[in-house]
């Protein structure tokens, strides 16, 4: 294999990983900036910068064996607070907060069960080594050192089952929204 | 909205991000918009790595309110900042409100002297109405169920018409 062929493939799984990533975290980040009261089209904004983000920074070890998606709410909350900081002040929308958390949360909670659920359906679906790499990983937010010690695995372990689990959830929610498309 | 709904909003989302990703792969402007926005928003956000033992980025900004009396309360709140960032780095900046916390406290007082007489109305042998209190990030204060577990406040008021208002603050942080 050429090391242009090696790059490429290299890139094409960091691409996967980071997809599936989004499948797994990105609705909970978007219902997060919205009960913060970043308006929803903001919040998709905000959300794709961000894993744009996470895929640049996915080369980086400490990043991807670290806690990623640390790194991301981090990232977010600064770019929500940058949304902030480039309103007009005075913006009625953004002001009007004394009752927005309660109409905001009962919308987006809902919205949220909707979205754990068909995230905890293709979750369940995986087999039982990948599914707990995935969700120490990437739910539970544990660096790959840590995964291994908790699933007392070697470190070599916890990577393959956690990419393996990525890949597999990848298609088992590219097939939700497949049938979600042809029910339409 | 039904489950199906959902998955299209899935799929939507998911091949906007894809598209998005092509775009920064293809496009070497947006791959600089993307370095520009590491550089802007990402500085601090390694530090979370670095302390991975520090709080979660969840952790809802720090908010003070000055107090009549004197000096100042500090508290948590989740919702968008409203007031002015007055130090520190733009993810652990201390928000302080103008107004205090006397005056922010004074709609839920009139809320519940306003439900207290109109319940006294129906001449009820005690009255006891129970709330919670949040402080919010614009620095005002509202009215949450008595459960909530937003609440900063939990108040218990009661009154007995014979012995004229007698009132049980109960709060507690």
């Amino acid at each position: 294999m050429s090391g242009h062929q090696a790059q490429d493939e290299e890139s094409h799984r960091h691409d996967e990983e980071v997809v599936a990533l989004y499948q797994l975290r990105s609705g909970a980040m978007r219902q997060w900036l919205v009960r913060r009261g970043v308006p929803l089209e903001a919040a998709e904004e905000i959300v794709n910068d961000v894993f744009l983000v996470l895929r640049r920074k996915w080369t980086e070890p400490r990043i991807r064996e670290g806690k990623p998606m640390a790194y991301a709410y981090r990232v977010a909350d600064n770019l929500r607070i940058a949304h902030w900081k480039g309103r007009s002040v005075g913006h009625d929308r953004f002001h009007a907060v004394d009752d927005l958390p309660a109409v905001a949360s009962d919308r987006d909670d809902y919205g949220a069960v909707l979205d754990r659920l068909v995230v905890k359906e293709a979750m369940d679906r995986l087999p039982e080594g990948q599914r707990q790499a995935v969700e120490l990983r990437y739910l539970r937010e544990l660096s790959t050192a840590e995964a291994a010690a908790e699933m007392g695995v070697s470190v070599g372990t916890v990577r393959s089952q956690t990419f393996d689990g990525l890949r597999a959830l990848r298609r088992l929610l590219d097939d939700a929204r497949t049938l979600g498309e042809e029910e339409q | 909205m039904n489950a199906p709904d959902e998955i299209t909003s899935r799929a939507r989302h998911v091949a906007g991000f894809e598209a998005a990703l092509q775009r920064m792969h293809d496009d070497p402007a947006e791959a600089e918009r993307i370095d520009a926005l590491i550089a802007h928003a990402g500085e601090d956000a390694e530090d979370a790595e670095e302390a991975a033992d520090g709080p979660l980025p969840l952790e809802p900004p720090l908010h003070s309110m000055p107090l009549e009396g004197g000096g100042t309360l500090s508290y948590k709140a989740a919702d968008p900042p409203g007031g002015p960032v007055t130090s520190g780095r733009v993810a652990t900046a201390v928000r302080a409100r103008p107004g205090t916390l006397e005056s922010a406290l004074a709609p839920v007082r009139a809320a519940v002297q306003t439900a207290r007489d109109q319940f006294q109305a129906a001449q009820p042998l005690e009255i006891e109405i129970e709330f919670g209190v949040e402080l919010t990030g614009a620095g005002t204060a509202v009215l949450v169920s008595q459960g909530a577990t937003t609440a900063h406040l939990k108040v218990r008021l009661s009154w007995k018409p014979a012995d004229g208002p007698t009132d049980d603050p109960g709060a507690a942080p």
